[in-house]
């Protein structure tokens, strides 16, 4: 009898039953080939993905080849979705690998068509949002390939492409709407915030592409079989025959839905246009609301919505070490009006600084020592370099015009902290008892909000070269306050360390002195604006000369006005404004006013005309000025000349550096993993590389997890009846997973007999199928020792099927 | 509750679209917004408009279909509308009315636009008799599975399913002689009991002997002769439509098949009695070629079984009691009334009975 029955099994294996004696074949139906279906369940990916970017870039007003971006996109979509035909993952996991290192090897040919074509579109979104935030100037990028036709179409299709994978697994798995409008509206957002409208074509695609996605969502029947069947069975019952796809009625639907959403939003653009919908709307409290944050967001990046060092004109007040970068707003803070005499940098004097300690140089207004000798005005005569400013003032006088001048500069505050005065040296001032030069003190007098202040100065444009000629130890100090000596005493160390390290000696003029930290900043340590925050408990210079060597002006400054302190030389850290040729050169002419009004005197470049010159707080600097005999305060500029500015243009470089590559730092050294084999900049992509692995790792094996810790709660929590009904389940699964005509197996018995003959068992069919039933579906409380009994079989079963399998379906149980 | 998700799934993206939309005062979301409106609107239209105009045809082999063979059943969904759907759901009821074992599954299918929509069932039965397939009703479900419409339906479509038995000649025309009184006509004429009685086209199966071979040259194809039997002790047959839980009947059929078939081969004209279920008596036909016994196998077949053994044995003693011998199709019973016996599957026998 059972051999009757294994033998009708047999001739009916795979087939459904319908009632007794009567069984259904696979039913056939004419639904399209593989093609078919992959072109329209892909072109739907494609109206999402081209239309995202489309929109996203016709809202920019950027054009770009459209027939490169609509051939790719659609081939890697018919890809993507053809690789969900493929029977089983394997075959899809290869078709990922195969697609991601040739992805790589394009990428890393296309890299500086893709970079170019990524920064042409991000310098015009800056662009429009200089004109929707209404700012006056926005950093651009450089971009190395002008013909940004074709490389904003090389970045889009790059950026297709992460959206057409992700589109293709949203709309091939159980996945719902919400995660495609989730991985593409986004993208949106931008443009929308800023009114800007996408081209009618793309909102037609992403209309319809959406509606689409609702629609196949909706309905199922979104994913091919794999073993290309055009029906297969579902239900408890396996009563359910359900079509696989159907091509044709796809078809039908996708072009209904794109000429109905093709009419709706043709009738609305007519009907009722953008300019009627916008004036229907009294107040915009969104972008009320968030239009200066989102601003500065703009500008400065995420730094701009806590760090506003920049925003405050630039000048920290001696505050050092809580920056962990600097993102100047590019905002002119001080408009100068001036005749150039020089190809030098012009500085702007705004705060001195006088001891150094607690990571900040304290100022010379709260500088008890001098409180105590001097007032305000006086300080103030002495920082404004009063002394030094008359002496110019009388060579000028007595017609000493060889190496001076004097000129008039008009400076009107637009951003600039109010608290400051923002002159050049050697300013002769009318009244100096009417300025302190002190943000924080409540008498502060310094240059208002839009408040333009003339200057007259004397600048000395050619230093006489016996000037820093003396060992420091010869320099007459009497008039020099000792704050202006002082190294702090856990600076000390360090301090001397690093003029030994420099070769400084006593035996050393002040120009040597000046000239070697100079150079050994220039070439020992680099100049950046992402230094990173001194870390808490940390010294601000200590930290910058032995644990960090990198920073920006004031790490200099601050380091070299201590050093120059250790070798004797008075010194001060100042900070301000100095702007140099390049500024000059990019700055207006006023042509109503007359040169000599406003220089007279030597000047380098000869007779010029007067200039506006928008001075940013991307020129707010520090410096140092260090006492010079026989004349006294002169401005030693010690920072190193940047080249992050281009550097940073690089997007990839800017991402190495992230990552961690020191080259942009100079640190490039012998335990380079890659040596000098000229991989090294190739190294960021081993690092993406390994990051997804790793992900992608994590992610499987936290799925895993998550699924092995629910099948041993089921497994082990629970009535007797409940754990083993759930093993059995749990075991029923192990061989589908080792097996798939596991599945033809209805009752209990076809499947106990299935184990035995898969499975080299000699298990009671009879009775366990009975003993089964009898727990599955009976309400009575079963007997204890018999669960157990039942339980201990079952996990001999486990065993057989760990035994019996082999490598392929050891690793198919170990990932379920 | 499908319906209910969908529309609760529809509902949120209409309402994030409006959020976006008053949010960013985005006249593309007003556009989506509009379209969200809207699309809803033709798909129940599109639902509304199929359900009037359709049309679901079953088709199934006219010809009888032998057991254990694969014949195809052909569901066809016209639509002559221009909206097409992507589910369109089924309720197809399969039996086997002989004996009386059916059940029920659904078949989902999408509706293509003005295009009919085949699907092709091939179907195997285990058993003869009378396969029978009815559509009790289609649920159309609208593009955004919102909206579900049921129609009742009453297409049907059968098909018959005959046994494929062999031919069992040898034992058939010794038992037909032993069961017929008169044999002194045998000894001339070997087995054939008949006279002719009519000339006829050819159909194949006819046999050779009965080939009218200076009529077919005559006119230039095949003529038979048709013979009727000139004894008036023509073998009764019983078949016994009983079954039981192993499906007996079926071997009773194979075994009927079986044997009448060779009668016929052999011009042995009988005459079949069984009980019919549908009409509450007790059938007779008389057959003299395979014509007349496709006949009454395709009525056998269109009735219903039984489960009492041995009805069809009562039935024909209390209504022909004259008729003292008769050929029995059936279950063994273990009494030996006649020594004459032809054995089949799952115990049963053709024996020779005497009353």
């Amino acid at each position: 009898m059972l051999f009757g029955r294994k033998k009708k099994e047999e001739l009916h294996k795979g087939d459904v039953f319908l009632a007794k004696g009567i069984y259904l074949k696979q039913p056939t139906m004419s639904n399209g080939s593989v093609l078919t279906n992959c072109l329209l369940r892909s072109s739907v990916v494609f109206l999402l993905s081209f239309g995202t970017i489309g929109a996203f870039l016709s809202a920019f007003s950027l054009s770009y080849n459209y027939v490169i971006v609509i051939v790719a996109l659609l081939a890697l979509a018919i890809f993507f979705s053809w690789l969900y035909t493929l029977p089983g993952f394997f075959y899809r996991d290869i078709g990922y690998i195969a697609f991601f290192v040739l992805f790589v090897f394009s990428i890393f040919q296309l890299r500086i068509y893709a970079n170019s074509g990524f920064y042409v579109v991000v310098n015009r979104i800056l662009q429009e949002a200089q004109r929707f935030f209404d700012l006056s100037g926005v950093r651009e990028y450089e971009i190395t390939v002008d013909n940004a036709y074709v490389t904003v179409a090389i970045m889009a299709i790059f950026i297709g492409l992460v959206l057409v994978i992700i589109e293709n697994i949203w709309l091939s798995s159980s996945s719902g709407v919400f995660w495609t409008i989730i991985t593409t509206f986004p993208m949106l957002v931008v443009p929308l915030y800023m009114k800007l409208m996408p081209d009618v074509i793309y909102v037609i695609a992403l209309a319809a592409g959406y509606v689409a996605t609702v629609v196949f969502k909706a309905n199922g029947h979104f994913l091919p079989s794999s073993k290309g069947v055009a029906f297969h069975i579902k239900g408890l019952r396996k009563n359910r025959i359900l079509y696989t796809q159907d091509g044709k009625a796809f078809r039908q639907i996708t072009l209904r839905i794109f000429a109905i959403m093709f009419g709706i939003v043709i009738i609305c653009a007519s009907v009722f246009p953008k300019t009627t919908f916008e004036g229907r709307f009294k107040s915009d409290w969104l972008r009320e609301n968030t239009k200066e944050t989102i601003g500065n967001f703009v500008l400065l990046g995420f730094p701009g919505l806590y760090n506003h060092y920049a925003a405050t004109g630039g000048i920290s007040g001696g505050k050092l070490g809580g920056v962990s970068n600097v993102r100047a707003d590019y905002q002119p803070d001080l408009l100068v009006t001036f005749a150039p005499y020089t190809n030098e940098a012009v500085y702007l004097k705004a705060y001195t600084g006088g001891r150094y300690g607690d990571n900040q140089w304290e100022d010379i207004y709260m500088e008890e020592s001098l409180l105590e000798k001097y007032s305000e005005r006086e300080i103030f005569e002495e920082e404004s370099l009063k002394a030094e400013a008359e002496a110019i003032q009388s060579q000028w006088t007595r017609g000493y015009h060889e190496t001076i001048g004097m000129g008039k500069m008009d400076v009107e505050n637009v951003g600039a902290n109010i608290g400051y005065l923002y002159y050049p040296y050697y300013t002769r001032f009318e009244n100096y008892s009417q300025f302190n030069n002190h943000g924080m003190l409540r008498t502060a007098q310094g240059l208002g909000a839009n408040e333009i202040t003339s200057y007259y100065y004397y600048p000395k444009v050619i230093w006489e070269e016996e000037l820093g000629e003396v060992a420091p130890k010869e320099i007459d100090t009497s008039n020099v306050s000792n704050i202006y000596l002082e190294v702090p005493e856990k600076n000390q160390e360090v301090i001397q360390a690093e003029c030994d390290v420099m070769g400084l000696n006593d035996s050393m003029t002040e120009n040597d002195i000046v000239e070697t930290v100079r150079d050994y900043f220039s070439d020992n340590i680099p100049y950046t604006l992402k230094p990173g925050a001194t870390p808490k408990d940390e010294d601000f210079i200590n930290y910058f000369l032995t644990g960090n060597r990198k920073g920006y002006c004031a790490h200099f400054a601050s380091a070299a006005t201590l050093i120059f302190r250790q070798m004797g030389i008075p010194a001060r850290y100042v900070e301000g404004y100095a702007f140099g040729l390049e500024a000059v050169l990019a700055s207006d002419e006023n042509l109503d006013e007359k040169y000599f009004d406003y220089y007279h005197g030597c000047s380098i470049i000869g007779e010029s005309t007067v200039l506006e010159v928008e001075v940013t707080d991307s020129m707010a600097h520090a410096w140092v000025e260090i006492y010079v005999q026989d004349f006294g305060w002169k401005v030693v500029e010690v920072t190193p000349g940047s080249n992050e500015a281009s550097d940073e243009d690089d997007f990839w470089d800017a991402f190495t550096s992230f990552l961690g590559d020191s080259e942009i730092g100079g640190n490039l050294g012998d335990d380079n993993l890659f040596g000098d084999l000229g991989l090294a900049r190739y190294a960021w992509l081993i690092y993406v590389v390994v990051a997804i692995v790793a992900l992608l790792l994590l992610l499987l094996i936290g799925k895993i997890g998550v699924r092995k810790v629910l099948r041993y709660y089921r497994c082990h929590r629970g009535a007797m009846e409940n754990v083993v009904v759930a093993y059995y389940a749990d075991l029923c699964d192990m061989f589908r997973v080792c097996n798939r005509d596991f599945n033809v197996c209805r009752s209990h018995r076809e499947q106990l007999e299935y184990v035995n003959t898969h499975y080299d068992m000699n298990l009671d069919v009879d009775n366990m199928s009975d003993r089964l039933e009898a727990i599955s579906y009976s309400n009575e409380r079963q007997n204890e020792q018999e669960l157990l009994q039942m339980l201990k079989l079952m996990k001999e079963i486990r065993k057989a099927i760990w035994r019996c399998s082999g490598l392929k379906e050891r690793i198919r149980l170990c990932k379920r | 509750m499908k319906q209910i998700g969908n529309i609760i799934r529809y509902i949120i993206i209409i309402v994030a679209d409006v959020a976006m939309m008053l949010l960013f005062h985005s006249y593309l979301n007003f556009i989506l917004l509009v379209g969200l409106l809207l699309f809803p609107v033709y798909s129940i239209y599109g639902v509304y408009k199929v359900r009037d105009h359709f049309k679901l045809q079953l088709m199934a082999p006219l010809e009888p279909m032998e057991k254990g063979s694969e014949f195809l059943l052909r569901i066809v969904l016209h639509n002559p509308t221009w909206h097409p759907l992507l589910n369109a759901t089924v309720k197809l009821e399969v039996e086997n009315t002989l004996y009386r074992e059916d059940g029920d599954h659904f078949l989902n299918l999408p509706v293509r636009a003005r295009k009919k929509t085949e699907i092709v069932y091939p179907v195997v039965m285990d058993y003869s008799g009378h396969f029978a397939v009815n559509a009790k009703y289609i649920c159309f479900m609208d593009l955004l599975g919102i909206c579900e419409l049921k129609v009742a339906l009453s297409e049907s479509a059968d098909c018959l399913i005959v046994p494929a038995s062999p031919l069992r000649s040898q034992e058939a025309g010794h038992i037909y002689i032993k069961g017929v009184s008169e044999s002194m006509e045998s000894k001339e004429k070997g087995y054939d009991f008949s006279e002719i009685n009519g000339i006829r086209e050819y159909i194949p199966g006819d046999k050779l002997q009965n080939i009218h071979w200076k009529l077919s040259v005559k006119k230039d194809e095949l003529m038979v002769k048709e013979r009727v039997s000139v004894s008036a002790m023509q073998l009764n047959v019983l078949v016994e439509l009983a079954n039981n839980e192993d499906m007996g009947l079926d071997t009773v059929l194979d075994l009927a098949d079986s044997i009448t078939k060779s009668f016929v081969k052999q011009n042995l004209p009988f005459t079949v009695y069984y009980y019919s279920v549908n009409s509450k008596e007790l059938k007779e036909c008389y057959i003299g070629n395979e014509v007349e016994r496709m006949e009454w196998f395709s009525m056998m077949l269109y009735d219903q079984c039984y489960r009492e053994v041995g009805q069809v044995e009562e039935m024909f003693l209390r209504h022909n009691g004259s008729k003292a011998e008769y050929l029995y199709i059936g279950y063994d019973s273990g009494e030996t009334a006649s020594d004459e016996v032809i054995y089949g599957e799952k115990g049963t026998v053709a024996q020779l009975r005497n009353r």
